[in-house]
């Protein structure tokens, strides 16, 4: 067990860096340098003209002058050490800082989501799984379908549309922390939550309920049902333990994709997370801040995946002893 | 134990992940933002009486519930407003003039400095801080005089000194070791030689030249005092030059002070009791108890708050503005008359520049005025912005910049558009293109929807158009190298504010978007800026207008959008700006009506 | 004795694609009380179905059971509710199954598995039921049993996983105990200690058992009376001797032909018997075995035999020819 879990993290290591030099090389490869994108746009948009002295500055300024090695060895030991890569261009905040205060927004709204999709979907999936194929079970995989297949920001401005128009209200401005006002927090998160859920639970949906038929027709739960044991019992205890392992499994990894939504609905709702940055920064031309939390997403992508790795062989007392 | 203990374990594990995300949130987001320490009862302003001549000068400060308010304005009541992002680059208008910083930032800061523009006049200069102002003879040295009333947030005097530290740290720039902040690109900078502090209420500019309208340089609005010396000396002898006023906790002088900043959420601004201002009647200003900025970084959500009574206005800037589609939704949701249409201009003038320099029929002036007489601006209004704006030259037609009548000439004259287009038509053939001819037509990717529309009339015209939607980087890359015919070039803004950007688009710089080598245009640059009066400044405009768009028609000048913002209809007060929504930011004079 | 359980005319039927599947057409017998019946066959003749079928474990979808009447202690299993229905099973009746591997769940503690049972039948608390499955595993001989309590069944061999499942089975003394090829899966060595056990455990306990196997030496040995079913139906009953010694029907014989020996390889072991089992959604309309048969003629094609005897006695048998066939020499299968 250590040792697949040594394992496991050893290959962490070489797809972070995989990772930090395929981010790294993409926002090289855009069309231009950046230095002349950046001065471009403002001149564009009547910021003024801009000169040559101008454009060799902020090259300087970005670190543009030095060699692309020696520009990814900067930017990944920056990573590293906790400076995350300087400063943004927009704010001069130490990225450092908008990272410690803007993550923490992300994760409570990925954890909300989880958790309602966890709440909704294990009990559905099972539900779905004990009536396969009767009429219960079809309108659950209707709404799972639908879930899975709208844009989440359609939603979310359809949802926001209809509140409007039916009953005249829409979610509070002004993100709270949870600690300070509860009921406000809520009411700005749940939206975002509930439509980031419903995607995701239309997928955890789906496994548990594939997980689930696949456990009921175990020879163990004929064995639980030979023994007298009601429905409750042999789902509760006899099949879901069984159904969390995939679940828990296929459900880690597509919290990454989670991330990725996260993104648009921040913006949308007035979160401030890493999202709502992320966007704002790419608008803004604001390199460092994307290429940081661009890492950021896909450290923590990569490192849910090892979390679920090793959680699984928890759960699986079939690794856990092996 | 109905659940057994590996799965149990996984939740336990589950469970602290999220307790451990409740803790860092708890830790990291209540930390205090930035929060001027600001005592408004300690220090009561000097309540002497010093009327000025302009009407607005210190009174005693009114208790707002005993107020009889003229015009039936009233005291009281938190405005919530709305802003598209975070304001950049530490809030510092001395780095950014973008609305994204102005929007919250002019109520805590006010508008302009010593001097401000009027709000009803662009082109009219009106008391900031300082009161009276004249010139010596020759026009190189400015005497301000500052009222004697005027506090920074945390209750500490403004002097000329502090007034002195602002005008050099935005003209020169300092350097302390290694460490240098640039100068300001602000217009006035390039004249002043030097800034004299003779006694703590005057402050004296020396220019190196005479500019005998530098008043109307240093007016201009988003050139805000907001560095307070007795924070920003400290943290600049300790080397940090970049100081911001973020930096200090954004303690200014303007209506209203900060209270609270949660970025990305909302920037709560308060009644500052000492602000210097009054009404006509002498009523202390602000009349709001406090504005709350929301950040709304996506305008369908500002709509939509808008639209359920949770924001009084919506933001200004690009993306922000309204189209004719989302008003129509926010009236429809509450009703014409609880919507108040605020329409300012933008004062930002779209032209289709031509490059002279490359091989082609774009060198003879005969094509380059077909194309100006051909193309139907009020279409392009209508089909571009929806009819949120109007065809202008280089200026606003309704401002003292622009030629008299300009709009009734040929080229823009709707009336006379059958006979402009014929004559273009004439004049293609006579240059010796009777069927038009092929052109390279570079556009940013993100102005697509104005340029197709225009595309669409060139080749009515019977030019072939090659339309090329490049990045930000290729745009900037391909106007150095020249290598275009024809390009769209973005809103300039309005005089006397962008001299810069002007010539930026019309010049013979590299950076400029029409190409030629007509040093002619540039001497009007040279000629504007040493201008001795505003009347002569205006002439030289307007014969550089007739120059450039009509004789030598470097571009086709087209139109400019108008920003429609929407207010509830409760909001009183609001003094919208005649020429460009980025002035009258202060919000001193709004009020609530409910 | 008195009659523990009497199966008349069981009927039970699988949807498949091909059609309705009869697995188990119109079986009747009768277990007496304490006694071991065996039941044989091929897989897939319907004994592992009959079985699941007194225990109404049948998968609905698809399958069904038709008709017929279990009578156990005087009340008719099919017509008892769901909830009477299982505080039979795993309690009156409980049931040991052939993938010990299998047949455990894999994320739970032996103890919790054996706890459940007594907990539920019994009413037993928790300390009692904890008392109670360390008495069972020591009883069906599993050393160490507190400790054991809490393994996991992969942490058991497939011959200690299957002494756990009788353990289980056995927990809350049941009136019979079906044992469904019950140690098919393990090593050969390992079969006769489990059967052994079994054995033992139920005359002890006065445990009637079915076992069910393909096995007719594993019957021969430990069952009282036999029955042997090839396509869901009956085909011959007896006593074990009767059906060791003069097996009348070609297919038991066939059968036995096929005892497994120690040195013969498993796959082998029903080489004797020709064919393949029938499909049993298109069963020939006379004798299903005729297509298998070497002395089937046009009667058997024509009418599928009744059971019974020629002699009245209680050895019966479905074969128009079986009365023509003598004591079984033990022909030794190929070596």
């Amino acid at each position: 067990m250590q040792k697949y879990i040594a394992r496991r993290v050893l290959l962490f290591i070489p797809t972070l860096i995989l990772a930090s030099i395929l981010i790294f090389g993409i926002l090289r490869i855009l069309p231009g340098d950046v230095a002349l994108a950046i001065l471009g746009q403002e001149a564009a948009e009547g910021g003024g003209g801009y000169t040559e002295t101008q454009i060799r500055e902020l090259r300087a300024e970005l670190g543009l002058d030095d060699p692309l090695p020696i520009q990814y060895v900067k930017w990944a030991w920056s990573m590293v050490n906790g400076e995350f890569g300087g400063e943004s261009i927009r704010s001069t905040e130490p990225l450092s800082s908008i990272i410690a205060r803007r993550l923490p927004v992300t994760l409570q709204l990925t954890v909300y989501t989880v958790l309602l999709s966890i709440i909704v979907a294990v009990p559905l999936g099972v539900f779905s799984a004990l009536y396969q194929d009767k009429w219960p079970d079809y309108v659950l995989r209707m709404g799972a379908i639908l879930g899975q297949s709208m844009p989440n920001f359609w939603i979310a401005l359809l949802l926001l549309l209809f509140m409007v128009t039916q009953i005249g209200w829409s979610p509070p401005l002004g993100y709270s922390n949870i600690w300070v006002d509860p009921f406000h927090h809520l009411q700005i998160m749940i939206w975002p939550a509930l439509i980031l859920a419903w995607r995701f639970s239309a997928y955890m949906t789906r496994i548990t309920r594939s997980g689930m038929l696949e456990v009921l027709a175990q020879d163990y739960v004929r064995t639980a049902k030979a023994k007298g044991l009601g429905q409750g019992l042999v789902v509760r205890r006899h099949s879901l333990p069984n159904v969390l392992i995939p679940v828990i499994t296929l459900g880690g990894l597509e919290v990454s994709t989670l991330l990725g939504g996260t993104v648009i609905l921040e913006n949308l709702f007035g979160i401030p997370g890493l999202g709502q940055e992320i966007v704002q920064a790419s608008v803004g031309r604001d390199f460092p801040v994307v290429q940081s939390l661009a890492m950021m997403l896909v450290f923590f992508m990569l490192g849910l995946n090892l979390v679920v790795d090793i959680a699984y062989s928890y759960v699986d007392p079939r690794v856990r002893y092996s | 134990m109905t659940i057994n203990n590996r799965v149990l374990k996984a939740l336990v594990l589950f469970t602290s992940i999220l307790a451990l995300t409740m803790v860092l949130a708890a830790c990291t987001s209540d930390e205090p933002d930035p929060t001027p320490t600001s005592a408004p009862d300690t220090q009561a302003p000097a309540a002497t009486a010093a009327p000025s001549d302009s009407g607005d000068g210190a009174a005693p400060a009114p208790t707002p519930t005993a107020m009889m308010m003229e015009e039936e304005s009233r005291y009281g009541g938190i405005a919530n407003f709305s802003t598209r992002a975070d304001p950049p680059l530490g809030w510092d208008p001395m780095r950014s003039g973008s609305i994204s910083v102005l929007m919250p930032a002019g109520s805590l800061f006010g508008m302009g400095n010593m001097i401000r523009q009027c709000p009803d006049d662009g082109t009219a200069v009106c008391p900031g801080v300082a009161t009276e102002w004249s010139k010596n003879a020759d026009g190189t040295a400015w005497t301000f005089t500052l009222r004697d009333n005027v506090y920074w947030h945390d209750g500490v005097k403004l002097t000329a000194a502090d007034v002195k530290f602002w005008l050099e740290l935005a003209v020169f720039g300092v350097t302390v070791g290694e460490n240098s902040r640039r100068p300001v690109s602000w217009n006035f900078a390039r004249w002043v030689e030097s800034v004299e502090a003779p006694d703590d209420l005057t402050v004296v500019i020396n220019l190196k030249s005479p500019v005998f309208d530098f008043d109307q340089l240093l007016a201009v609005d988003n050139q805000i005092l907001a560095h307070p010396r007795h924070l920003m000396q400290p943290e600049i002898d300790a080397g940090n030059v970049n100081v911001s006023p973020l930096d200090v906790g954004l303690v200014a002088l303007g209506p209203y002070y900060l209270e609270e900043y949660r970025p990305g959420s909302v920037a709560k601004m308060r009644r500052f009791d000492q602000y210097y201002k009054t009404d006509e009647a002498g009523n202390q200003l602000p009349y709001l108890d406090g504005i709350d900025f929301y950040i709304t970084p996506d305008p369908s959500g500002m709509d939509t708050a808008f639209r359920t009574g949770r924001l009084d206005a919506t933001a200004r800037g690009s993306g922000f503005q309204l189209t004719p589609e989302r008003e129509a939704a926010i009236l429809s949701t509450l009703g014409p008359e609880r919507v108040t249409i605020l329409e300012m201009a933008q004062s930002s003038f779209w032209a289709l520049a031509f490059n002279t320099l490359r091989e082609g029929p774009l060198q003879d002036v005969r094509v380059r005025q077909a194309i100006h007489l051909w193309l139907d601006r009020p279409e392009l209004v209508q089909v571009t912005f929806g009819g949120f704006g109007k065809m202008t030259g280089m200026f606003d037609p309704d401002t003292a910049w622009a030629n008299p009548g300009l709009m009734e000439t040929p080229g823009w004259n709707p009336a006379t558009k059958d006979a402009d287009r014929q004559q273009a038509k004439a004049q293609l053939a006579e240059a010796g293109y009777p069927d038009g001819f092929e052109a390279e037509f570079m556009c940013r990717r993100l102005w697509g929807f104005v340029c197709e529309p225009l595309v669409g009339q060139l080749e009515d015209l019977g030019i072939s158009i090659d339309l090329q939607l490049v990045d930000d980087a290729t745009r900037a890359a391909r106007t150095l190298e020249g290598s275009y015919d024809m390009v769209m070039s973005g809103p300039t803004l309005a005089l006397p504010s962008q001299y810069g950007s002007i010539t930026s688009s019309a010049g013979t710089s590299a950076t400029a978007d029409s190409k030629h080598n007509d040093t002619k245009v540039d001497d009007f640059f040279v000629r504007l800026a040493s201008a001795g009066s505003v009347e002569e400044r205006i002439e030289i405009a307007q014969e550089m207008e007739r120059y450039i768009a009509v004789e030598q028609a470097y571009g086709a000048w087209l139109y400019t959008e108008n920003t429609h913002t929407v207010v509830r209809e409760y909001v009183k007060g609001i003094q919208v700006p005649i020429d460009n929504y980025r002035r009258n930011l202060d919000f001193a004079t709004v009020w609530l009506d409910k | 004795m008195g009659t523990l359980l009497e199966v008349r005319d069981l009927r039970t039927e699988f949807n498949s694609e091909g059609g309705i599947v009869k697995a188990v057409d119109g079986v009747s017998y009768d277990l007496q009380e304490g006694e071991t019946l065996g039941l044989v066959g091929e897989s897939g003749c319907g004994k592992s179905v009959s079985a699941l079928s007194l225990l109404r474990l049948i998968p609905n979808p698809p399958g069904r059971i038709v008709g017929g009447e279990v009578i156990f202690e005087d009340q008719d299993l099919m017509k008892l509710s769901e909830r009477q229905m299982r505080s039979i099973r795993g309690n009156k009746i409980a049931m040991i199954f052939q993938e010990p591997m299998t047949s455990l769940n894999p994320v739970l503690t032996i103890g919790r598995q054996l706890t459940e049972t007594v907990e539920l039948h019994m009413g037993y608390s928790p300390e009692a039921a904890v008392r109670r499955s360390v008495e069972l595993l020591e009883m069906v001989g599993i050393p160490d049993a507190r400790s054991r309590l809490s393994n996991y069944p992969h942490q058991f061999s497939g011959g200690m996983r299957q002494r756990v499942m009788i353990a289980i089975a056995l927990s809350c003394s049941p009136r019979l105990l079906l044992a469904d090829e019950a140690t098919t899966a393990l090593d050969v060595t390992i079969q006769a200690q489990i059967l052994e056990l079994i054995k033992n455990l139920s005359t002890e306990l006065g445990t009637a058992v079915i076992i069910i196997t393909h096995n007719l030496g594993v019957v021969a040995r430990y069952a009282d009376r036999v029955n042997v079913m090839y396509a869901g139906k009956i085909i011959e009953r007896g006593t074990a001797d009767e059906i060791y010694e003069t097996p009348k029907h070609p297919y038991t014989r066939g059968l036995l032909g096929s005892v497994p020996r120690l040195d013969v390889d498993r796959e082998d072991r029903l080489a004797s018997i020709e064919g393949m089992p029938p499909d049993l959604d298109r069963l020939p309309p006379g004798c299903s075995f005729v297509p298998r048969c070497p002395h089937a003629d046009d009667h058997c094609r024509a009418e599928m035999p009744p059971l019974s005897s020629k002699d009245g006695t209680e050895h019966v048998y479905a074969c128009w020819k079986g009365h023509e066939f003598g004591p079984l020499e033990l022909v030794q299968t190929k070596a």
